[in-house]
């Protein structure tokens, strides 16, 4: 148990104790609770007050299933708040297994410098010249260390995006094939790894310290009944066949599926890229359905998309990158999007932003809704670091102001997800409130507001709404502590008090449902007090006009929930 | 009557004649028979139903079908 200390301006690393207060901490409380903790509100993000922190999950690195979850938090360039990114792939039990709790990166290298942070199978740090990958492209910063440091490493890096310090840049992480394909793609995390001029981590994967569990006999036995719960769920083998684009179909048909930058809720060209259709455009082209993205994992929700000579194109394609790169640009063709999330995992971008600021430059009239070309270059200018790419890389926030246009549909200045709020309201108030800004993760109520997928809510009324978010939103941000992932969290349908009694056993301390909640809501109250000391006010828990006022077909619905209502989320 | 039916996710599986991206066509033999017979008729779990729709439009279990109609039958959602 220890934290990396990494100090960009003297160029050195240090290992420090961690300290009590973080002792039983993991994943997005501890670097949520370091960011309100260390980092002064009013920063600027991409100045050398600001910290990127690196922690895995509490739970990380045991033998618990779905369990290498990576948490990167700062203040957010993107936002201006607080940020927690969360990512898969294998660096967060690489990370745990050397007995690494956070990697603490502050300060700024002086300008013009590039380091790489190499951490070896001891768990120690060293910072390396990285000049000569500087304005690489992740897939070929990847295959170059690999050449130089060995395959067994986990690499987390950047590429042109987030050394441009534009706010829609990704950090980037390898999957279990070593491809950068893995993005904690809120919040322009990127940026701040760049702005700290720290181009990739590279981690030792064996590593043989992981923190000892006080009672291992417990906790095998809670770990082997939540492995049970998440294999004998339903949506495990729909996972493993469709990955998250499941879900395109079912969201569009509600008519939740933003189109045409959230002109309409159902998209005509729905069919050609459902989960449906990509699973059969995977499996004819001898693809691979069913990938094993990240580590520990019993789901494979993952895919590698291939061209049609066979030729791998990019992994995973998922959910919200086939509506943003696809019915939000108005854009059916399923190899477009493939080509559009490779590009972006490569130049270092979050999809949802990316797409769906070029969808906002397409509403302004900039290229015609369904040029799917058009996107593709515009997200090479974004690499080429044109002007115009800066503009694209900044996120649907800067695109709006250039064009002067304002249907952008974007809380906190990040991007809402692929679940139209007028159509499912519990999702406005998670979009409007969370601390994240625009973020589906942070308290997904869609199954609560969907009668027909056993929810009890009327997705077209306030009623309810706001309890059910908030409960929502302490129970992700306790998930996001433990590095669960979120797809795992069948597993707690063995029981929240079975998850409980893992953390006790790594703990040696009562760990009660009544904690869980309690963890999760400090964490919120945490990251609303970083916000509010960063000037965020009520006015900010709102979503943009577009949403109150235009009706969304085929439902012709809007948002309903009163700012009253919104401001009572948080009343605890 | 003969009406259209896909199905969505793993719903389909047991159906071989089941074109994944066309679905196929069911022959109901009772007299306006509505969603919800039509599913007893699949033998599909009620618990493995998501929303229905009808001609693209979502309707409730008891819905009447009729000649010719285009059934969607998904799956109930999870994850985020």
């Amino acid at each position: 148990m220890k934290f990396i200390k990494v100090d960009m301006a003297a160029a050195s690393v240090s290992s420090t104790e961690v300290s009590s207060e973080y002792v039983e901490l993991g994943g997005r409380g501890l670097t949520s609770l370091m960011i309100n903790n260390d980092v002064p509100a009013k920063c600027d993000p991409l100045g050398p007050e600001n910290k990127l922190i690196i922690a895995p999950g509490y739970l990380s690195g045991t033998m618990l299933v779905n369990s290498s979850r990576l948490s990167i938090g700062a203040k957010s360039p993107l936002t201006g708040g607080i940020k927690e990114s969360n990512v898969g792939g294998t660096v967060a039990a690489d990370l745990a297994h050397l007995g690494i709790t956070a990697i603490v990166i502050e300060g700024q290298a002086s300008a013009g410098t590039c380091f790489l942070l190499k951490i070896d199978a001891n768990g120690n740090g060293e910072l390396l010249d990285g000049s000569a990958y500087t304005g690489l492209r992740t897939y070929e910063l990847v295959k170059k260390l690999k050449e130089t440091h060995g395959d067994k490493n986990s690499i987390t890096c950047i590429g042109p995006a987030g050394e441009f310090l534009l706010t829609a840049a990704s950090i980037q992480t390898t999957d279990v094939d070593g491809r950068p394909c893995r993005a904690a793609g809120r919040g322009g995390l990127g940026a701040v790894m760049g702005s700290k001029g720290l181009k990739a981590v590279i981690v030792a994967k064996g590593g043989k310290a992981t923190d000892p569990l006080t009672d291992p006999n417990t906790f095998k036995e809670s770990a082997k009944i939540y492995a049970k719960a998440v294999k004998d769920d339903d949506g495990t083998p729909e996972l493993a066949e469709l990955g998250s684009a499941s879900l395109v179909a079912p969201i569009n048909a509600v008519g939740a599926f933003p189109t045409r930058n959230a002109r309409e809720g159902q998209f005509e060209g729905v069919e050609k890229i459902t989960g449906e259709t990509m699973a059969e455009v995977i499996k004819k082209r001898g693809g691979i359905n069913a990938h094993m993205g990240c580590a520990q994992c019993i789901i494979r929700c993952s895919n590698e998309f291939v061209d049609e000579d066979g030729n791998y194109v990019t992994s995973s394609l998922e959910y919200e990158t086939i509506w943003s790169m696809g019915a939000m640009l108005g854009n059916s063709d399923l190899d477009s999007i493939a080509k559009l999330d490779f590009l972006c995992d490569d130049i270092g971008l979050d999809t949802i932003s990316t797409g769906v600021a070029v969808a906002v430059a397409m509403d302004a009239g900039y290229k015609a809704f369904g040029d799917a070309q058009a996107a593709i270059e515009m997200v090479e200018e974004v690499a080429k670091g044109t002007e115009f790419g800066k503009i694209i890389g900044n996120g649907p926030g800067a695109v709006g102001e250039h064009f002067n246009h304002d249907r952008v549909p974007v809380i906190k200045n990040q991007s809402m997800a692929a679940y139209d709020p007028r159509a499912i309201q519990g999702m406005a108030v998670t979009y409007a409130t969370t601390p994240m800004g625009g973020d589906h993760t942070a308290g997904w109520v869609v199954g609560e507001n969907l009668e027909e997928f056993g929810g009890t809510l009327d997705r077209f009324s306030a009623e309810g709404q706001v309890e059910v978010s908030r409960n929502s939103q302490i129970h992700m941000a306790a998930v996001d502590t433990m590095g669960i992932c979120d797809f795992a969290q069948s597993g707690f349908g063995a029981g929240l008090a079975n998850v409980c009694k893992m953390v006790a056993a790594k703990s040696s301390k009562p760990f009660s449902e009544e904690d869980w909640t309690e963890l999760g809501t400090r964490i919120l109250k945490a990251e609303r007090e970083f916000n509010r000391n960063a000037d965020f006010t009520s006015k900010d828990d709102r979503l943009p006009k577009m949403f109150y006022e235009e009706p969304l077909p085929p439902h012709n619905k809007v948002v309903v929930i009163s700012n009253e209502e919104m401001d009572k989320t948080f009343d605890f | 009557m003969k009406v259209k039916v896909r199905l969505f996710g793993t719903l389909r599986k047991k159906f071989s004649d089941h074109d994944p991206l066309n679905g196929f066509e069911v022959e109901i033999p009772k007299k306006d028979a509505s969603v919800n017979d039509l599913i007893d008729q699949l033998d599909i779990p009620k618990s493995k139903i998501g929303p229905v729709s009808v001609q693209g439009r979502l309707v409730k279990a008891d819905k009447t079908l009729k000649q010719g109609d285009y059934i969607r039958i998904y799956r109930p959602i999870f994850g985020g």
